[in-house]
C-alpha cells in the first residue's frame, strides 16, 4: 500500500474523482462477489455441454468428471466414420410402433457379427452417435439381446424397403427402412427407458415404471441436479486448481485458454505495470498536466491513484482467482503497510487505509508478484511525491505541458503500448490508437490526428480522446515517414506563436471542439492541439525521429529487473496451475533479456504442451532465443570481456573435479555459442574487427614476448583476406567463418576486466586523410606542364620528387632584395627557379580564409610541405623569407601571364586569323589613309613600344623544346610578324611607296590583336604596357 | 625546368643508360611499325623515358607537343550507366592513360574507352602512320576482368592501334597479355652509370663535381636514376661548391620510417605497438605504397639486427608482404609484421641476455 500524503487524501475527498473514488471500494468488493459467482457460472456453464449427453446416454455419473464431454478418444473417429449410416439406426425406430423395446433393441444385434471380426470396429459407434444427432431414439443399449433380422447382409432377408449400409471395413449390409408414424410412441417409450437409468442411482426409483410422473417434472428434476453436480464439480475444480494440477487447468479453462496470456494478465490498473514506477508516473503526470485544457480543472497532483490505484489492480489481475479471496479476505496483515500510513491524520483515511490494506493483504495472499510490485512502486511513489513539493507546476499560458508530445523509447516488449494506454486510461481518456497496420502517409495521418483531437464521439463512449501513435519509427522511416513527421511536428507546433487566441481555444476546446477547429479551419490555420499525443517508438535514435525528439517529452523503457519481472510470472504461474520453478523463471527473464511479452508467450507455450518449466528448457533450443539487435559497443565488451562462469561457481562444491571439468567444458561451449550467435546475429564482422583491431592493444593481457599479440594480429589478418576475398569475388558464403576470427580473438585476449573501448576512428580518419592527400598529389599533377606530369605518377612523386624539389626551390643564397637588384647571375637563377615554379605547376599564394595567420605572407599552393610532413617528426625542409616568397609569387604571376597573353594570340593568329584581320580592320584603315604623313613618327613609337613590351618584342627564334613559355611569348610575336607578311609582304614589294607604312601597321597590328589584361590586388598586367601612340590620341 | 627535366634523353639515341635497349628498340621502329609492347620494371628505372623516346622516334617532335585532358565518359553496362572521369595525356599521335585510377571499374575503360580509342583511325594529317600509340600505365594494377578485355582488343584493333603498356611488375599481368607483347625489361641503372649520369648533368650545368660524392649521391639513390639527379640538383641549390663529406637529403618517408624502426628496436610492447601503428597509418595517409614502406621497413631493422635473425625476419617480411598484396587493408599486415618482429626480437634479446 503506498502512503497517501495528505493532500492528496484531501483532494480525494473532494471527490475529483467521484466516480473513482467513492464507488470505488463497494465496487470491488461486489466484483468480488461478482467473481465468484461468474466462476460459478462459468463452471455451470461448461457443464451443460458435458452433462446432457451423458445423462441421455443413460451413463451413471461417476465417470462423467474424468472423461471429457466429447466422445471417448478411441471411439471418437470411428464414430465420426459411422456417422452416415447413423439414420438407417435411427429411423428404423419409429418402424416398430408394434414392437417392444426389446425388438428394437434386437434390432442392433447385426452389427455385433462384424465388430467380433472388424476388431472391434462396430461396437464404438454406439454412444457417439446418441450424442451428436441428439436423437432419443440412439439410447439403444449395447446390452440388448441379437433379436430378428432388421440389419442383415443380404438384402432379402429383409422385409419392406431397405437401404445399403457400408461399414468402413468395407462390408456391407442392409437395413431395414421403417415406414412413418409411432415415432413418437417410440420417443416416449425411450425417455422411460432413458430415465430408468438415473432413477435407478439417485433417485431410488427402481424398476417402478415412471409413467405417472410427467416428463416435464422429471426434466426439472434433472436440470436441478445438473445444477448441483455442476456446482459441486466446480468445487473439485477449484479444489484441484488450488492444488495447480495441469491436466484439471487444461479441463477447466478450456474457453479462457485461448486468450493468450499476454492479454489475460495485461496490466488494468496503473500499479499493475510492470515498467519503472518512474517512468509510470511521469508519464501520468504528463497526461494529468493536460487536465486544465481538456478538462477545464485545475491540473492536481496526480497522486490519487496511489490511494486507489490497488482496487483497480484487483479488478484486473485478480478476477480469475477472484471467488477464492473473496472469502479468504482477512483482515489483518496490516502490520506490513502501517508505517506507510502512520503519518496519516484523519481516522477516516485510516479506515479507508485499512480496507485497502486488507485488500492487499488478499492480493499478497495470492501472489507474490503483486507485493513485490507494490513494493516497487513505494519508491517511486515517494520520490513523485518529492518532486511535487518542488514548483515543477508552472502554470502554462494555455493549460497545456510544456511538451504538447510524449515519447516513449525502449526495446520491445516492455510495455510502453500498454502503458500508454493504461495511463490515459486512468486520466479519463479514451486510447485512440494509429499503429504501424494503419496507413500512415502524411495526410491520413494528418486526419487522424485532428480528428483524434477535435472530434468526440456523440454516442457511447463520451470521454476525450488521446491519441497514441504507436511503432512511429518502423512505418514512419523514409520519405513517406517524415511527411507524415512533419504533419504531426506541424500540428504540434500549431498555437506556439500565438499564445493569445491559444488561450481562448483552450477554454473552447474542452466543452466545444468542433465549432472553433471549424473556425480555425476557414482561416487556413491548423488548429493547435488541444489533446494528448503519445508516441511510441523502439529506436529512439531513428534519423525520422529527429525533429520529433526535440519537441517531445522523451521517456527511455528500461527493462524491469528479472528478480522482479520472475516474480510477476511466477504469480502467472501459478495462476495457472502451472509449475515452475523461480530459477528457471529467471532464466527465462535472463534469456528474453526481460521482454515481458515474450516471456508471457513462451510460458504460455510451455505450458501447452503440458511440460513443468525446468532450467533445461530455457537453456536448450525449446525456447528461442531473442533476435536482439545489439549495439556494437555491447559486442565488443563481449569479445573483450570474459564473465566469470556463474555455473561453475555454483555447483563447485558439489561435484567432483572430474564433474566440474565438465561443467566448465559445457559453460564454455555454452559461451562459444552465445558469442557466436551474437557475432554473427550483428553481422558486420569488418566493423567490429575493426574495433577490436584499435581497441585490442590497450586491453590487458598477460604476455611475455608478444606471442597473443602476433597470433591476434594473424586472426585479424585472416579476417582481412577473408571479406577482401569476400568482396572482390562475391563469395558470400565466407562470411559464416567470419565469427570465428573474432572467437579466436576473443579466446587470447578476454579476461574478466571490464574494457574501456573506444570507438574506431582511426581507419576512417586514414581514409578520410589518405583520399583528401591523393587529391591534392592529382590536382597537383593536373598543374604541371604535361611535359612534365607525363613522365610521373603519384607514387613517384610522393617517392622521389617531394623532398628534393622542396630543397632545390628553397636557395639558401638567394638574397631577399628587389629583383633589380639582383646580380645577372642571380637573376638566372630566379628565372630558373620560376620556371621549375611553373613547370611543376606550384606558386606562392596568400592564404586567405579563417584560421590564416596574416602574417606568415604568401605559402606553397598547392601545399607540397604537407607531402613531406609526417607526425612526430619535425619539418626538414628550410623555408625561403616572406620577402623572397613574395618576389617569386610576383614573378611567377607576372610570367604566366606573359605566358597566357603569348598563347592566346598565339591561338587566335593561328585559329583565326581573319577575325584578327577584321579587327584590326580600321585602324590600318586610318594608318593607310594617311600613309606619308607620319612615318617618322611611327617608326620610333614602335621601336619604342617594343622596348616596353620586352621579351614579346625580342627578335624570333625558333622555338625550342623545354623553354616553354618563353617559346611561347616569343612565337606570339612571330606570329604576328608572320601574319602581317603573309598579307603585306607580296604588296610591299611591288609598292615602294607605301614601304614605311608597313612597322606602323604591324606596331598597330600588335596594339589591337594584344587584349587588354586587368588584374587586381597583385600581380602585374600588361595593361600599362599597351603600346599607344600619340598619334591616335590626337586623331 | 629541374635537371630531371632537362637532361631527361628526348630521342632513343641520346638514351645514355639504357643504351642497349634504346638501340633494340630503334631498330625496331626503324621499320615505321613495331608490336605491342611490354615495358616493365622497377619505379625510376626509365621506362617512361625511354617511352617517351620512342614516340619521338616514331612521330617526331609532334609527339612531344602533349596537353593534359580530364575527360569524362558515360559508360553503358547492361542497364546501368557509369560516369568515369579519366585524365588523358595526348598527343596528335598518341594518347596515355592510368585505367588503373578508376579503381574496380577498370574493366569498363578498357571494354569501352580504349576500345572506342582504339577503334578509330588517326587523322593522318601528313599521312605518316597509319597507327597510333595507346600507352597504359600500371597495368599491373588493372583487375583481372579488366586485362581480360584487354586480350581482345589487343588483337582486334591492330591494324589501327598499338599498345604500349607499362608496369612496374610483369608478373601481374595476366599470361595472356604478356604474351601478346614484347617485353622489354627495364632495370634499375647500376651504380657506375648513374655516377656517369651525374657527371654529365654537372658538366653541361658547368659544375665540378667530386668523383666520391657523385658515388654517395648514387649510393643513396639506390640505383634510382630520377632521385639520383634530383638529390644532385638539390644538393647544389643548398651548398654549392660540393665538398666531399657534404651531406645527401635523405627523403623524408624514408627518414620517417628509420625512427620507427628505432622505435620498434627500443622497445617491444603493445604499447608501443600501437604506437608505431599511429606512424605507420601516418605514412600509408602521405600516399606512399605499403609495399614501398614495408621493403623499408625491414631493410631499416635489417641494420640493426644480428645477422642470426636475418633469415627469420626476412622470411616473414615475405609472409606479410604476401597477404598484405593479397587483402586490402595494408595496415593490419603491417602491423603484423612490427608484432612478429618484436616477438621475434624479444625472444632473442631473452635468450641472449636473460
Amino acid at each position: 500500500m503506498e502512503e497517501p500524503d495528505f493532500d492528496e487524501l484531501e483532494w480525494m475527498a473532494q471527490g475529483e474523482f467521484p466516480d473513482e473514488e467513492d464507488f470505488e471500494p463497494p465496487e470491488d468488493l461486489d466484483e468480488f462477489e461478482e467473481v465468484v459467482d461468474t466462476s460459478k457460472k462459468r463452471a455451470a456453464d461448461g457443464q451443460p455441454e458435458s452433462k446432457p449427453p451423458v445423462v441421455l446416454n443413460g451413463l451413471p455419473k461417476k465417470p462423467r468428471t474424468e472423461e471429457p464431454p466429447g466422445p471417448s478418444q478411441t471411439g471418437a473417429p470411428k464414430a465420426r466414420a459411422w456417422s452416415p449410416p447413423r439414420p438407417t439406426f435411427d429411423e428404423p425406430a419409429p418402424d416398430e410402433v408394434p414392437s417392444t423395446s426389446g425388438r428394437q433393441e434386437r434390432a442392433w444385434s447385426p452389427p455385433r457379427p462384424p465388430s467380433g471380426r472388424g476388431d472391434g470396429a462396430w461396437s464404438p459407434p454406439r454412444p457417439p452417435p446418441a450424442e451428436d444427432t441428439g436423437s432419443p431414439s440412439t439410447s439403444a443399449r449395447p446390452t440388448s439381446p441379437p433379436p430378428a433380422k432388421k440389419l442383415s447382409r443380404i438384402a432379402a432377408e429383409i422385409e419392406g424397403d431397405c437401404m445399403p449400409i457400408t461399414g468402413p471395413t468395407g462390408e456391407r449390409v442392409y437395413a431395414q427402412l421403417d415406414g412413418g408414424g409411432g415415432s413418437r410412441v417410440t420417443s416416449a417409450r425411450q425417455l422411460r427407458e432413458l430415465f430408468k437409468a438415473p432413477g435407478d442411482k439417485s433417485e431410488g426409483l427402481g424398476g417402478k415404471p415412471l409413467l405417472g410422473e410427467p416428463i416435464e417434472k422429471l426434466m426439472e428434476r434433472i436440470e436441478q441436479e445438473r445444477l448441483e453436480q455442476a456446482i459441486k464439480d466446480s468445487e473439485v475444480l477449484a479444489q484441484k486448481l488450488q492444488a495447480a494440477s495441469e491436466t484439471d487447468v487444461e479441463m477447466s479453462d478450456g474457453p479462457q485458454e485461448e486468450m493468450l496470456w499476454v492479454d489475460k494478465y495485461a496490466p488494468r490498473a496503473f500499479t499493475e505495470l510492470l515498467s519503472d514506477e518512474q517512468t509510470n508516473r511521469e508519464v501520468l503526470r504528463w497526461i494529468k498536466e493536460w487536465d486544465p485544457c481538456v478538462f477545464h480543472r485545475p491540473s492536481r497532483p496526480p497522486t490519487s491513484f496511489v490511494a486507489h490505484a490497488p482496487v483497480a489492480s484487483y479488478r484486473g489481475g485478480f478476477t480469475a482467482r477472484g471467488g477464492r479471496n473473496s472469502t479468504g479476505l482477512q483482515p489483518g496483515g496490516r502490520g506490513g503497510d502501517r508505517p506507510d500510513w502512520k503519518h496519516l491524520k484523519e481516522a477516516k483515511f485510516q479506515g479507508r487505509g485499512r480496507g485497502f490494506g486488507e485488500q492487499q493483504n488478499g492480493g499478497r495472499g495470492g501472489g507474490r508478484g503483486f507485493g513485490e510490485q507494490q513494493n516497487g512502486g513505494r519508491g517511486g511513489g515517494r520520490g513523485f511525491g518529492d518532486a511535487l513539493q518542488a514548483p515543477v507546476f508552472k502554470k502554462p499560458s494555455d493549460g497545456r505541458p510544456e511538451q504538447k508530445v510524449l515519447l516513449l523509447c525502449g526495446a520491445p516488449g516492455l510495455g510502453k503500448t500498454t502503458l500508454a494506454h493504461v495511463a490515459a486510461h486512468h486520466c479519463g481518456y479514451r486510447v485512440v490508437e494509429v499503429n504501424a497496420s494503419d496507413d500512415r502517409s502524411a495526410n491520413s495521418l494528418k486526419q487522424r490526428i485532428l480528428d483524434a483531437v477535435q472530434m468526440q464521439p456523440v454516442m457511447g463512449d463520451r470521454r476525450p480522446n488521446c491519441l497514441v501513435i504507436d511503432e512511429i519509427d518502423g512505418a514512419l522511416n523514409g520519405a513517406e515517414g517524415k511527411g507524415a513527421i512533419d504533419a504531426l511536428l506541424a500540428i504540434v507546433n500549431a498555437g506556439a506563436s500565438g499564445s493569445r487566441d491559444s488561450d481562448k481555444d483552450a477554454d473552447e476546446a474542452g466543452g466545444n471542439h468542433l465549432a472553433p477547429s471549424k473556425k480555425k479551419k476557414k482561416k487556413g490555420a491548423v488548429k493547435k492541439l488541444s489533446r494528448p499525443v503519445i508516441c511510441i517508438c523502439n529506436d529512439m535514435y531513428a534519423p525520422a525521429l529527429r525533429q520529433l525528439r526535440q519537441v517531445a517529452k522523451v521517456f527511455v523503457f528500461a527493462p524491469p529487473a528479472p528478480s522482479r519481472l520472475a516474480t510477476r510470472l511466477k504469480f502467472i504461474c501459478t495462476k495457472e496451475g502451472y509449475s515452475a520453478d523461480t530459477r528457471a523463471l529467471t532464466a527465462l527473464c535472463e534469456h528474453t533479456e526481460c521482454d515481458v511479452r515474450a516471456c508471457l508467450n513462451t510460458l504460455q507455450f510451455l505450458h501447452r504442451r503440458g511440460k513443468a518449466l525446468r532450467l533445461a528448457d530455457i537453456s536448450s533450443q525449446v525456447v528461442g532465443r531473442k533476435d536482439m539487435t545489439h549495439n556494437v559497443f555491447e559486442i565488443w565488451t563481449e569479445l573483450f570481456q570474459r564473465k566469470k562462469s556463474k555455473a561453475g561457481t555454483g555447483t563447485a562444491l558439489s561435484g567432483s573435479p572430474a564433474m566440474q571439468g565438465t561443467m566448465t567444458r559445457n559453460a564454455e561451449q555454452q559461451e562459444f555459442h552465445r558469442i557466436q550467435n551474437l557475432l554473427s546475429g550483428y553481422g558486420e564482422h569488418d566493423f567490429v574487427m575493426e574495433g577490436v583491431h584499435e581497441n585490442f592493444l590497450r586491453m590487458r593481457y598477460h604476455e611475455g614476448t608478444l606471442q597473443k599479440t602476433v597470433e591476434c594480429l594473424e586472426w585479424m589478418g585472416d579476417s582481412e583476406l577473408m571479406s577482401r576475398r569476400v568482396h572482390s569475388r562475391q563469395h558470400f558464403f565466407l562470411m559464416a567463418y567470419q565469427p570465428a576470427t573474432l572467437q579466436a580473438v576473443r579466446r587470447l585476449i578476454a579476461n574478466p576486466e571490464r574494457p574501456h573501448i573506444e570507438f574506431p576512428k582511426t581507419y576512417n580518419k586514414f581514409r578520410a586523410d589518405h583520399s583528401s592527400q591523393r587529391q591534392l598529389l592529382q590536382s597537383w599533377q593536373m598543374e604541371m606542364d604535361p611535359g612534365v606530369a607525363r613522365g610521373l605518377n603519384p607514387s613517384a612523386i610522393i617517392r622521389d620528387l617531394v623532398s628534393p624539389l622542396l630543397d632545390i626551390v628553397a636557395p639558401p643564397t638567394l638574397r631577399p632584395v628587389a629583383s633589380q637588384l639582383l646580380s645577372e647571375k642571380e637573376k638566372g637563377e630566379v628565372s630558373e627557379l620560376v620556371d621549375t615554379m611553373i613547370g611543376y605547376g606550384f606558386t606562392y599564394k596568400l592564404q586567405t580564409g579563417f584560421g590564416v595567420n596574416p602574417g606568415a605572407g604568401p605559402q606553397l599552393d598547392p601545399a607540397l610541405g604537407r607531402l613531406a610532413a609526417f607526425e612526430g617528426r619535425p619539418f626538414q625542409h628550410r623555408e625561403l623569407t616572406v620577402t623572397l616568397r613574395e618576389m617569386l609569387a610576383h614573378e611567377v604571376s607576372l610570367q604566366i601571364i606573359r605566358k597566357e597573353g603569348a598563347a592566346r594570340a598565339a591561338r587566335a593568329a593561328a585559329v583565326n586569323p581573319s577575325k584578327l584581320g577584321d579587327v584590326s580592320g580600321s585602324p590600318a584603315d586610318v594608318t593607310r589613309s594617311r600613309p606619308a604623313k607620319s612615318p617618322a613618327k611611327a617608326e620610333p613609337g614602335a621601336s619604342k613600344n617594343g622596348g616596353l613590351n620586352g621579351r614579346a618584342e625580342a627578335p624570333p627564334r625558333k622555338a625550342e623544346n623545354g623553354k616553354l613559355e618563353k617559346k611561347v611569348v616569343k612565337a606570339a610575336a612571330k606570329v604576328y610578324v608572320n601574319y602581317f607578311e603573309r598579307f603585306k609582304k607580296p604588296a610591299l614589294k611591288r609598292n615602294g611607296v607605301e614601304e614605311e607604312a608597313v612597322p606602323v601597321q604591324s606596331v598597330t597590328n600588335i596594339r589591337d590583336a594584344m587584349p587588354v589584361l586587368y588584374k587586381f590586388h597583385e600581380g602585374f598586367t600588361n595593361a600599362v604596357r599597351r603600346p599607344v601612340l600619340v598619334k591616335d590620341l590626337l586623331g | 625546368m629541374l635537371w630531371v627535366d632537362k637532361y631527361r634523353p628526348h630521342t632513343l639515341e641520346k638514351c645514355t643508360v639504357h643504351a642497349q635497349e634504346a638501340e633494340h628498340l630503334k631498330n625496331l621502329v626503324s621499320s615505321g611499325d613495331c608490336p605491342h609492347l611490354l615495358f616493365y620494371g622497377p619505379s625510376g628505372a626509365g621506362k617512361k623515358t625511354l617511352i617517351m623516346a620512342l614516340l619521338r622516334d616514331m612521330y617526331g617532335a609532334g609527339a612531344e607537343k602533349v596537353k593534359v585532358e580530364n575527360k569524362a565518359w558515360k559508360v553503358e553496362a547492361g542497364t546501368r550507366k557509369i560516369d568515369l572521369e579519366l585524365t588523358t595525356v595526348s598527343s596528335n599521335y598518341h594518347i596515355e592513360l592510368t585505367p588503373s585510377d578508376v579503381g574496380f571499374q577498370d574493366r569498363y575503360v578498357v571494354q569501352e574507352v580504349i576500345k572506342e580509342m582504339a577503334k578509330s583511325r588517326p587523322l593522318t594529317v601528313d599521312g605518316v602512320k597509319g597507327f597510333k600509340v595507346l600507352v597504359l600505365n600500371e597495368v599491373d594494377k588493372l583487375s583481372k576482368e579488366a586485362q581480360h578485355s584487354l586480350r581482345r582488343t589487343m588483337e582486334k584493333y591492330s591494324a589501327a592501334c598499338r599498345l604500349v603498356l607499362c608496369c612496374n611488375s610483369a608478373s601481374k599481368v595476366i599470361e595472356a597479355v604478356r604474351s601478346r607483347c614484347l617485353p622489354i625489361r627495364v632495370n634499375l641503372p647500376s651504380q657506375e652509370e648513374i655516377i656517369k649520369v651525374l657527371h654529365f648533368v654537372s658538366k653541361k650545368e658547368g659544375l665540378t663535381l667530386p668523383s666520391a660524392f657523385a658515388g654517395r649521391i648514387a649510393l643513396a639513390s639506390q640505383r634510382n636514376l630520377r632521385r639520383a639527379i634530383l638529390s644532385l640538383e638539390a644538393c647544389k641549390v643548398q651548398q654549392y661548391p660540393f665538398t666531399d663529406n657534404q651531406q645527401v637529403q635523405v627523403m623524408d618517408w624514408e627518414a620517417y620510417i628509420t625512427e620507427i624502426a628505432n622505435d620498434i628496436v627500443n622497445e617491444q610492447s603493445p604499447k608501443r605497438l600501437f604506437m608505431v601503428r599511429g606512424k605507420l597509418y601516418e605514412l600509408l595517409v602521405n600516399c606512399i605504397p605499403p609495399e614501398v614502406i614495408m621493403k623499408r621497413l625491414m631493410l631499416e631493422l635489417m641494420k640493426k639486427l644480428d645477422s642470426e635473425l636475418k633469415h627469420e625476419v626476412c622470411h616473414w617480411a615475405a609472409f606479410y608482404e604476401h597477404r598484405m598484396q593479397q587483402g586490402s587493408k595494408a595496415i593490419f599486415h603491417l602491423e603484423a609484421f612490427v608484432a612478429k618482429f618484436m616477438s621475434i626480437y624479444k625472444k632473442f634479446l631473452i635468450a641472449t641476455f636473460g
